[in-house]
């Protein structure tokens, strides 16, 4: 039984991985953020810098 | 020999102006995993901005304050930003080998600022002082103190980990990030590989114009560059840049992801489990945890813990012969019968003189005797119930245990437990900044577990210090160490904290000394991921430039 009020429990659910054949359990918020990262990281790789970022001379 | 004069010269010769500000910048930065550095750092600005604001009103403040609510969510997805920057930053330079042409230097500061990130942002999780830093602070000790490090940084020590946290930790990054962004101006980003361009694309090179006169007006570029980037850009195409545009422009688009998440998604903030709410809530818990304490059961987290509380070597994590948490010896002794139970009742039994004479009789009975009264009183708390202010247990021979408890349970209904521990060998009271004895007293026991499981809905209790409570990112990028926990070998050992530990360590050298390691200096090479990155620069330059350096 938790202590906390359940109003301030929001139902968090969890996301079972396997690597090796271990299961690898991570909260859903962490997982978005890992998302996040790869999308980042692979649009970013094939976006060329926008010239108002660069600036004129 | 002359150190003004000296410094003087290297300003002049190797660290210029239009290094420290370049206007232009080689052709191939023309990526947009190039701002990536940048994000991180205008991040770090609005980390220190809302840090600022949130040290106006101390740790406790933003609970209950709506300019420090806002300031703490700020923080909050600040750091959450400064870490999507940072890791994305790490990568991209993984994957352009951004340690070659003697940038080891950059990139093994850059490490170090990772690491000390890191570690900073674990002291602002435990300086919530809500329900997520209690967990945290009682979860991270065992990795401190198994590491050894438990002698010098106590996460229960909120005094500590505040001052670590505002001061001298922004100071060590602070000095490292000065280190790390004065190496990457004094040395230019780095060139692409020398990939040599297919024989048929030579003509096209030559027709575009390469050769001796080209060369001869790229060097003109370079006039008022130092030495390291005039070596390094030799022949390089250069283009116009704002550096000061690009950083307030990316500034801007930070505060606008920053302040959006801060205003409509906030930061969490959930009220800690406190003596008096398991006291009030979970009576019989309280018990069960309070006779477990004296009887050191697996319901009190340092009894027969070792070093830093008892001098007891045996009980230390070992990897083989090695044991780093012996290495200094008991430097926050702790004796959890007498310091969390037995010192309380005792103010207890000095307002309510009816507690003194269990106490006493307690006391006085052999240890055979008391742990006879303590494990019956234990295991009757199976079959207790709970009638209004009341726990009622089967008859049964308590001794003094059962009046001890009461008194116990009273301390607690009262909200006066932290209080007494606080109260306990402090002779400058009412200061106090060292939580240990409070934030232990459940640390293993079944409020804390109940409510960390329950929070993420994980039966697994090792819940780590990974996941923040409710809907929102916790500190993921710790994940890469709490998922050798959901290895069950490790996680069974009896040194898994040990075993962690060390494997992070070993990667984290791995990541500091890539530069130096035959081999996986080379994996940049051959994943190349640069092919995209510098695409246009091998479709438009790369031919022409290895003809000129020929």
């Amino acid at each position: 039984m938790p202590l906390l009020p359940p109003e301030l429990l929001p139902g968090v659910p969890h996301f079972f991985f396997t690597l090796l054949g271990v299961p690898i359990t991570v909260a859903y918020p962490n997982l978005v953020a890992w998302i996040v990262l790869a999308v980042a990281f692979v649009a970013a790789v094939f976006l060329r810098l926008p010239r108002f970022i660069e600036g004129k001379d | 020999m002359n150190l003004t004069r000296s410094a003087q010269r290297y300003l002049r010769l190797d660290f210029t102006l239009e290094d420290a500000l370049p206007t232009r910048m080689p052709v191939y930065v023309n990526s947009v995993v190039y701002l990536f550095g940048a994000t991180a750092l205008v991040a770090l600005a609005w980390i220190v901005i809302s840090g600022v604001v949130l040290t106006l009103g101390g740790p406790s403040w933003y609970h209950t304050n709506a300019l420090g609510r806002f300031a703490n969510a700020v923080h909050f997805w600040s750091v959450q930003l400064f870490f999507v920057g940072l890791v994305l930053h790490f990568a991209t330079k993984f994957f352009l080998g951004a340690w070659r042409d003697g940038r080891w230097l950059t990139w093994v500061v850059g490490g170090l600022l990772l690491g000390l990130g890191v570690f900073t942002s674990l002291t602002g999780f435990l300086l919530q002082t809500n329900w997520d830093a209690q967990w945290i602070a009682t979860q991270a000790k065992d990795a401190m103190n198994a590491a050894g490090m438990g002698a010098f940084f106590n996460t229960m020590n909120t005094g500590q980990v505040l001052t670590l946290h505002v001061a001298a930790l922004p100071l060590a990054l602070a000095a490292l990030l000065g280190l790390h962004i004065f190496l990457i101006r004094r040395d230019s980003p780095v060139r692409p590989y020398d990939d040599r361009a297919k024989r048929a694309n030579r003509a096209g090179a030559e027709e575009a114009g390469a050769g001796p006169a080209a060369a001869g007006a790229a060097e003109a570029e370079l006039a008022g560059y130092g030495r390291r980037t005039r070596e390094n850009l030799r022949g390089i195409p250069l283009k116009p840049y704002d550096l000061l545009r690009e950083g307030l422009i990316v500034f801007g688009l930070a505060a606008v992801v920053v302040l959006a998440l801060a205003i409509f998604v906030g930061a969490p903030d959930y009220p800690t489990v406190t003596g008096q709410n398991v006291a009030t809530k979970q009576p019989i818990t309280y018990l069960k945890t309070t006779v477990g304490i004296l009887l050191g059961n697996d319901n009190s987290a340092l009894t027969g813990y070792g070093p830093p509380y008892q001098n007891d070597d045996s009980a230390a994590q070992h990897l083989g012969p090695i044991a780093p948490a012996t290495w200094f010896g008991v430097t926050r002794p702790i004796d959890p019968a007498q310091d969390l139970v037995l010192a309380p009742l005792a103010r207890v039994a000095q307002i309510n003189p009816a507690y003194a004479q269990p106490l006493a009789e307690f006391k006085a009975a052999s240890a055979a005797q008391q742990q006879t009264w303590l494990a019956a009183y234990d295991k009757a708390l199976g079959a207790a119930t709970v009638s209004g202010d009341s726990v009622q247990l089967p008859a049964g021979d308590y001794g003094p245990v059962e009046a001890m408890m009461n008194g116990m349970l009273g301390l607690g209904r009262a909200g006066l437990l932290e209080g007494a521990l606080a109260a306990e060998g402090n002779g400058f009271a009412p200061f106090s900044f060292d939580y240990t004895k409070q934030l232990s007293y459940f640390a293993v026991a079944p409020p804390y577990f109940d409510t960390a499981s329950h929070l993420v809905q994980q039966g697994n209790p090792q819940w780590g210090i990974v996941h923040e409570t409710g809907n929102y990112p916790g500190a993921w990028w710790l994940d890469a160490y709490q998922i050798w926990y959901e290895i069950p070998a490790i996680a069974d050992a009896d040194n898994a904290d040990l075993l962690v530990v060390t494997i992070m360590l070993g990667l984290f050298a791995l990541l500091l000394l890539l530069p130096v390691i035959p081999g996986l200096n080379r994996l940049p090479h051959g994943l190349k991921v640069y092919r995209v990155i510098w695409r246009d620069w091998y479709r438009d330059h790369a031919e022409e430039v290895a003809q000129r350096r020929e």
